[in-house]
Formats: C-alpha cells, structure tokens, sequence
C-alpha cells in the first residue's frame, strides 16, 4: 500500500495539487491521430474510417455546415467561450484498432490507465456492465451475460451503429437534433464513442451500467454520443464518470445524450463529472419521458475549467415525472454555469429540481435553469430549489431561473438562497471539538447529502474523499 | 410633430431653453439615433412585444400651459386626490386639460422646490442642471426621453426637513388620433432629491380619463426617473399607472441610495396595452435600505415586463422586493429581478418574492428572479411561485355562500392588501383598495358594493 502510494506520488509530480487523474500516457502507438482543426474532409474521414453508412456521412457534413453557421452563444460565460480554439484541436483520436470484451485484450498502456482509475476493480464488485471510451473511441466494452440473455443491450455507439443501424437511424438525433445549439451540431458532425444502451419491456437492470470517458491527448475534443431506450415497464441507471490529463493548453469535451423514456419506463442517469482544470465540458443532455414515465438525472459537478450542461427534461406523456439532482464545486479558476430544463407538455406531470452548489477561491458556481409550462399541461406540479455556499470573498454565485407558465391550472415554486457557512453551526462543531477545518467539511458533506444520498456508496465514499479533497486548505 | 430633430429643436425654442439643455437633448438624440432599436434578441426585452409600437408614426404631445393654484381637474384625479386631503403639494399635467401646481405654504417656508420641470430648469437651473447632465442612461427609450422630455416634476427637500404630507404629481394623457391617425407620445422626466436627514412621500399618478377616445394606434408614455436619497433621509414612493389599454408605457426609475437612508417604493399597474418597466436600485453607502413592491393586475390583452434590479455596492446593505402579479383573460405578465452582490458588499442582507395568480387559461405569467453574488458574508435569498387561487381559499369562501367568481375576487383583492400594508403611506390603502377592486369588479360602482358590503 505505501509502495503503491510513492509510486503514485511519483507520477502525480507537478500535475496539480489534489487532482489524482491528471497523468497522461505516452500517444506512441496510436493507430490516428486527426490533425488539428475542423474541415469537410476531417469529417470525411472519421465516417469513412468508422466504416458508416452513407446516411450517417450526409448527417455528419449536414451537421457540420449548421455547426459553421451557428454563432457562439452570447450568454454563460462569453470571456472562457470565445477562448476556444476550434482551429486547434485534435476532432478525431484513436488509440487502438480493436476493442476489448476482457482486460487482458486492451493495450497494456490503456488498461494501466483504467487499473489506476480504479475502473476494473469497481466492475467485479458491483456494475451490471461497463464501457471504457479512451479519446475518442470505445476500448473495452463488457456486459452480464444474464442481462444479455434478457435482451438489454448496451453497446458503444459505434459498434450500435453497425449491429442495430435502423434501430438507431430511428432514434439517432431525434430528441436533440443538430440545429439544437452549437455544440449539439459540433457533436453530430464529428461524435465518436459513447454507449447505446437498449433495455427491453419490462426488464429491470437492478445494477448499475457504467461509462468511463478519458481524455489522454492535449488539446483533445472529446465527443462521444449516447442514447438510451427503455421500453414500457422497464428500469435501468447508467453512470458515467470522467476525467482527463492536466495540461497547460485545452481540451473540448461536447457529448450529446438523449434519452428516451417509453411509458411506464424509469431512468436514472448519473454523472460524476470530474474533468482536470484545463478541460471545457459543453454537453448537451436532454430526455423525453412518456406516459407514467421517470426520469432522473444526477449530476455531479467537481471538475473542467467551464462547465455549461443543462440536463432537460421534456414532460411528454400524462403522469411522467421528471427530477434533476445536482451539485456543483467550483475552485480557483473553475466556472460550473449548470441547471437544468423542465418542459411540461402533457397534463399531471411532475417535476422537482434540486440545485446545490459551493464556490471557493475565486470559482464561480451559476444556476441556470427552465420551468416550462404548455397550456394543455394541466394539474403541473413544479417545485426548484437551489442553494448556494461561498466559501470565501473572491467566489461569486449566480442564479438564473426561469419559469414560463401558459397554464392557469399548475403548482410552479421556485427558492433560492445564497449564503456562507453558518457561524452558528461551525461553532457548535468546534465547541464539541472539530477543528475549523474539520467542521467546515462536515457541513460541505451535509450540504450536498441530499445528492450523495442518490449515489451508490462506492461513488458515495469517493466524493466525500474528492470534497474533502477540494476542501484542504480553505479555511484558516 | 413628429419624432425627430425638428421635434428637438422646438422644445428648445418653445420654452426658451438654455444652451447646455439644448446640447443635452442634442446629445441624447444622437445617441438615440446610434442605439439600436432593441429587439426581441436582448435578455431584456426578450417578453416584451415591441411589435405594436411604430415609433415613426408618433406625435409627440404638447401640455397645456401651466396655471397656479387649481385648475378644472379630471373626476379621476379628484377622486384620487380625496384620499389625501392634506397634501404638500400637487401637480396635474395633461396634455388635454391643462396644468396646474400648488405647494403647502408650510413646505415652501422650509425651502422645498415642487414644480414642473420647466420652472426647475428656468428657475433652479443651479439644482437640476447637474442632475440632468448626470443621468447615464443610454438605453432606447431612456435616450428618446432626454432628448424629448416636454412635462415632468422636480421635488427637492433641504437638509433636515420632515414633510409628513405627501407630493402627488397626476399626468392625465389621451393618445388620441388626428388626422393622420397617428398615436401620440409623451416623455415625462422626473426628478426627486431628498439631502441629508430629510424625509418625504411622493406619489405619480397616471391614468386617462375614464371613456376617452381609445386611438386607433398604439401611443408611447416614456418615463425617466430619478430619486437621489442623501444620508439618513428617507424617501416612500407611490406609483400607480391606469392607462387607456393603447398605451405603451415604458418607464425607467433608478433611485440612488447613500449612508443610512431608506428608499420605500410600491409601483401599481392597472392599465396600458404594454408596460415595460425597469426599477432599477442602488444602495451606495452602509445602513441604506431598500423596499419594493409591486402590484400587477392584467385584464384583457394587456401586457406587462417588470425588471427589479437591487444592486449592493457597499457593505451592510439591505434590500427586500415583494412583487405581485394576477392576471386574467389573455393579459400576459413577465417579471425578471436580479439581486447583485458586490464583491466588496459583505453583510448584504437581500431578499426577493414573486407570486403570480393566474386567473384564466389564457392568462399568461413567466418569472425569473436572479442572483449575482460576487461576495460570501451574505444572505440572499428569493422565491417564486405561480399557480391559480389557492383550492382551500375558495372552498372555505364558498361554503360561506359566495359564489366561485365572488370568492375568487376577493382573495385576488386580499393578494394585493397583504402588499399594500407593507407600504408605509398609510392613506394611501384605501384608494389603492378602492382602484384594484375597480379593476377587478369593472366598475366603481360594483367594487364600492363589495367594499361597503363587507
């Protein structure tokens, strides 16, 4: 154990203070490396070299002439936008030809990576299946056969592409099509990776399903393409967790997920987000929930320089219910601009939003978010909730919430709050004891229960550790 | 005339106006012309529906000519002005009936200025000419009003005075066609400085006369106001807004508020095809405090986007915003508030509070209450909701033997007491009952039944 610790201490040299992930490999054996920038015939290639059919190529090129012609956003956070360097980044990275059904078929290099980040540890103990996407493809890829046997299917998208192509064609784009935004339009003309995850009727997957996305390259974009189907009565979480290598220049990360919720089905996506400091995460994440459907995204929030993610929900079918659970950290350097978008379109449905967010030195934590009612949507029962903890003077917090009602006949309640640390409550714990240090942790860790609370325990366990983590140092 | 050079240049000659005025309003219409017309792109006007209004087709009103003492007064303003028997001063200004001003012999003897604002400007040019050139303003229809303004008031209270009595100033506006049925427009600007240890109550009250010729098009009133409170003193601002329903009413209020003094405001909208209106506070020094309230009541097609700004800029500051909506038929309400914190704000106590009834299917309310903290030793906080009347409020009601409409009405009117006790012009509540029961029972005579009834 204190061998293991030195040798990581090692490693870790000079990568950043408290961020363990930001080691990176050595891109020797990479089978491509795209060059830098975005062009017709970068496109060109990836599609080829993926071996597409013709259809996908003409979305990519459709997608990518709407990405050229969006312009930036002009709202978030516009100073960290427009430092992007389109023309300087790697679209298309691939580390090895083959993707692995055991460990021991990934390079060695690659599986290193993942032992260290404690991925094919965690799989044996508790996760129903795994995907490990490394740049920008799928490298290992490995589900219960039980679950097989039952029909679910959870794939890389790539592989989904070519064993079910008209279930995807049918789906592909549907729920965030590529004029959404900018960075929906960037994913579809140039995605790579990601899963497909399809759980048959009635099926419930009573563990988790995992993805793991890491960036290695410098100056990388990442842009991996998920979509999930559950068929009536059906139940499955998905996990996905990131990191990436600390360098002094950027890397992009802009996946698309969509997720289709067919009636009487549950979802629960969760994300522990913790991209290196260097690492713009612009994600575009929206699901569709049917009649008597459920959807829950859980999203956590800890790393990358500019986060800007606003998991939506569309409300389509009576009785669907929808809630977004999310916590955000942001420290020297970091801007979290999160939230979330609740869209009623049919008449009982139900959404609960729950925002959590703490910045310290210097972060900057935003809450951005939508409440959208249609004026067929009748008997709607909404209610958002975020609170705010600054740690210090140099931090700043924004929220931004709207609510759009166009029905008379609803329930919309909104509450925020901002403060510091409560004297009174840091008093009582040092007067039983704790240092300043130690009580200040406490009441961090308590603040963000109600998100942890929804986390498996391992993952629990893990951003108590990163919290704490985060936290060293912050007072005193 | 219309909107334009010309229409600049006039004002000047008109009322004999001196250079540095008509190098300010020159200056102001040229940044007006250079500024965009906002559109349905910026944050701010995003639910505004500028649409409806063609500024190229306005006539810009002229006022009657200014009499002492009182004049012939529109039934709405007497009835209004009955609720404040004593007043220390009342300006009436109509671009149908003339005006008129009177000052408490009281107030005059303690150095108090209220007039219109081209007596200031003739007059006081010493006080107001800094406080014109000062004003920062570039947006639309801020600019418009600098270099168009043709009516407006000037209240100025000298250090150490207490006047218990309010100030009213009523603008009775008629956007009546001519021949090239063109809307009309107006541009009130409004002054009102209050030094160290002094306090006051001012109320604006605007409306058109009940059963005046409703325009075929849509006419403009652009208010631009300013409120400077000085150290220590205080300043309750009341503002009630009843306009024909082809009026778009804009209107721009910043109030500046130094060391230990104390802003209460309560603006209320009954009226107006499209009000867009930014309430706009700053708290500048520590111990200032704010309060503003808002009561909203849409009918028809009416529209209405109010913008609360509450900014901190220094520490110890504390500010609350109580602002309440209902709306029914197809009227449509839109409120955005933002507090921010400055970094060096520390102890910033600040709160918000929207409600929103909506009392129709079609009726349509959006909120969106914001914060920018960009300090940690605060408490900021702010809520939201919106929904139709509450199911519990109605049933009891109903079983007391009011019928649903009855019942209904008056928890819409019990909505906006709980706002209107919080304001501290107290003769003002009756009146301010009296006007929203107004709207709600459509007539005078229905609502004073109910009243009287109860």
């Amino acid at each position: 154990m204190a061998a293991e610790l030195t040798q990581d201490q090692r490693l870790l040299k000079g990568v950043g203070d408290d961020y363990k992930y930001g080691f990176h490999d050595s891109e020797k054996d990479y089978s491509f490396k795209s060059g830098r920038g975005l062009t017709t015939e970068i496109v060109t290639e990836i599609s080829r070299m993926k071996d597409e059919p013709e259809w996908m190529l003409k979305y990519r090129l459709r997608a990518l002439e709407i990405f050229h012609k969006k312009p930036m956003p002009r709202w978030g956070n516009c100073k960290l936008l427009d430092d992007i360097d389109f023309a300087n980044i790697h679209y298309y990275v691939r580390a090895t030809e083959k993707q692995g059904r055991t460990w021991d078929e990934v390079p060695e290099g690659i599986k290193n990576t993942f032992d260290r980040l404690g991925i094919p540890e965690a799989e044996r103990k508790f996760l129903a299946g795994v995907s490990a996407q490394y740049e920008s493809e799928v490298v290992y890829h490995s589900i219960r056969e039980d679950l097989e046997k039952q029909g679910v299917i959870f794939l890389d998208m790539d592989s989904a592409l070519k064993q079910y192509e008209d279930v995807v064609r049918k789906h592909f784009g549907t729920v965030i099509p590529s004029a959404d935004n900018k960075f929906a339009a960037l994913n579809s003309a140039v995605w790579s990776g990601g899963s497909f995850v399809y759980v048959p009727k009635g099926v419930k997957v009573d563990i988790p399903l995992q993805a793991y996305f890491r960036i290695n390259t410098e100056n990388m974009g990442q842009f991996e393409r998920t979509l999930i189907i559950t068929e009536p009565g059906s139940f499955v979480h998905y996990i996905e967790g990131c990191t990436a290598p600390t360098y002094s220049s950027d890397s992009l990360h802009s996946a698309v997920v969509e997720l289709i919720a067919q009636p009487n089905s549950h979802i629960r996506y969760t994300t522990i987000q913790n991209w290196s400091k260097n690492v713009y995460n612009l994600v575009t994440k929206r699901a569709v929930a049917y009649e008597d459907s459920k959807v829950e995204w859980v999203d956590g929030n800890i790393g990358s320089k500019l986060t800007m993610k606003y998991p939506a929900i569309y409300l389509m079918g009576p009785r669907a219910h929808g809630e977004v659970l999310s916590i955000a950290f942001s420290g020297e350097g970091q801007h979290q601009d999160a939230g979330a978008k609740m869209v009623h379109f049919a008449p009982d449905t139900t959404s609960i939003i729950v925002s959590k967010s703490i910045a310290k030195d210097g972060g900057r934590t935003s809450y951005r978010g939508l409440v959208k009612v249609y004026e067929q949507a009748t008997n709607v029962k909404s209610s958002v909730r975020c609170d705010a903890l600054l740690m210090d003077e140099n931090s700043r917090s924004d929220t931004y919430p709207t609510m759009e009602i166009d029905q008379k006949d609803v329930t919309i309640e909104h509450e925020a709050t901002v403060s510091k640390v409560g004297e009174e409550q840091l008093f009582y714990l040092m007067s039983r004891g704790l240092t300043q240090t130690e009580a200040t942790t406490m009441i961090v860790n308590g603040f963000f229960e109600p998100f942890t609370k929804e986390l498996p325990l391992e993952y629990a366990v893990e951003l108590n550790r990163l919290i704490q983590l985060e936290m060293e140092g912050s007072v005193g | 005339m219309r909107i334009n050079i010309d229409r600049v240049k006039e004002l000047t000659t008109t009322f004999s106006e001196p250079t540095w005025l008509a190098d300010s309003r020159l200056e102001a219409w040229e940044a007006y012309l250079q500024t965009p017309m906002p559109t349905g792109r910026d944050e701010d006007w995003r639910r505004t529906d500028l649409g409806v209004l063609d500024l190229t087709r306005l006539r810009a009103s002229n006022f009657g000519a200014l009499k002492e003492g009182s004049t012939q007064l529109p039934p709405w303003f007497e009835a209004a002005a009955a609720h404040f028997p004593s007043r220390a001063g009342a300006l009436y200004q109509s671009t149908v009936s003339g005006a008129s001003v009177t000052l408490s012999a009281g107030a005059q003897k303690q150095g108090v200025i209220f007039c219109d604002i081209a007596t200031a400007i003739e007059s006081h040019a010493d006080k107001i000419r800094p406080l014109l050139l000062e004003s920062a303003e570039k947006g639309k229809f801020t600019l418009l009003t600098s270099a168009l303004f043709n009516c407006g008031s000037f209240l100025y209270i000298p250090r150490n005075v207490q006047i218990a009595e309010p100030f009213i100033f009523a603008l009775d506006f008629v956007g009546q066609d001519d021949a090239d049925d063109q809307g009309a427009a107006i541009f009130p600007r409004i002054f009102v400085v209050v030094e160290d240890n002094s306090s006051a109550d001012f109320v604006l009250m605007m409306a058109s006369p009940a059963g005046a010729p409703r325009a075929s098009n849509v006419s403009l009133a652009s208010v631009l106001a300013d409120f400077h409170l000085k150290p220590g003193s205080k300043l309750n601002y009341l503002e009630v807004q009843d306009f024909a329903q082809d009026v778009f009413y804009v209107e721009h209020l910043n109030s500046k508020v130094d060391k230990d003094a104390s802003f209460n405001s309560l603006c209320v909208a009954l009226g107006g095809k499209q009000t867009k209106a930014d309430i706009a506070t700053y708290l500048r020094g520590p111990g200032a405090n704010s309060s503003v309230l808002g009561a909203v009541l849409g009918s028809d097609n009416e529209k209405f986007s109010y913008n609360t700004i509450q900014e901190h800029n220094s520490p110890d500051t504390t500010s609350d915003i109580n602002f309440r909506v209902a709306v029914k038929d197809t009227s449509a309400s839109v409120y955005q508030g933002i507090i921010r914190v400055d970094k060096i704000a520390q102890r910033t106590n600040a709160f918000q509070s929207n409600k929103n009834l909506l009392l129709s299917g079609e009726a349509k309310a959006d909120s969106i209450p914001k914060l920018e903290i960009l300090a940690d030793d605060v408490k900021c906080s702010h809520g939201a909701t919106v929904g139709p009347v509450d199911r519990e409020q109605l049933f009891y009601l109903r079983s007391r033997g009011l019928t649903p409409m009855e019942a209904e009405e008056l928890i819409v009117l019990g909505f906006f007491r709980q706002v209107f006790e919080q304001f501290p012009i107290t003769a003002a509540r009756e009146w301010l009952t009296e006007v929203v029961s107004t709207k709600i029972y459509r007539t005078a005579a229905a609502a004073s039944a109910v009243l009287k009834g109860k």
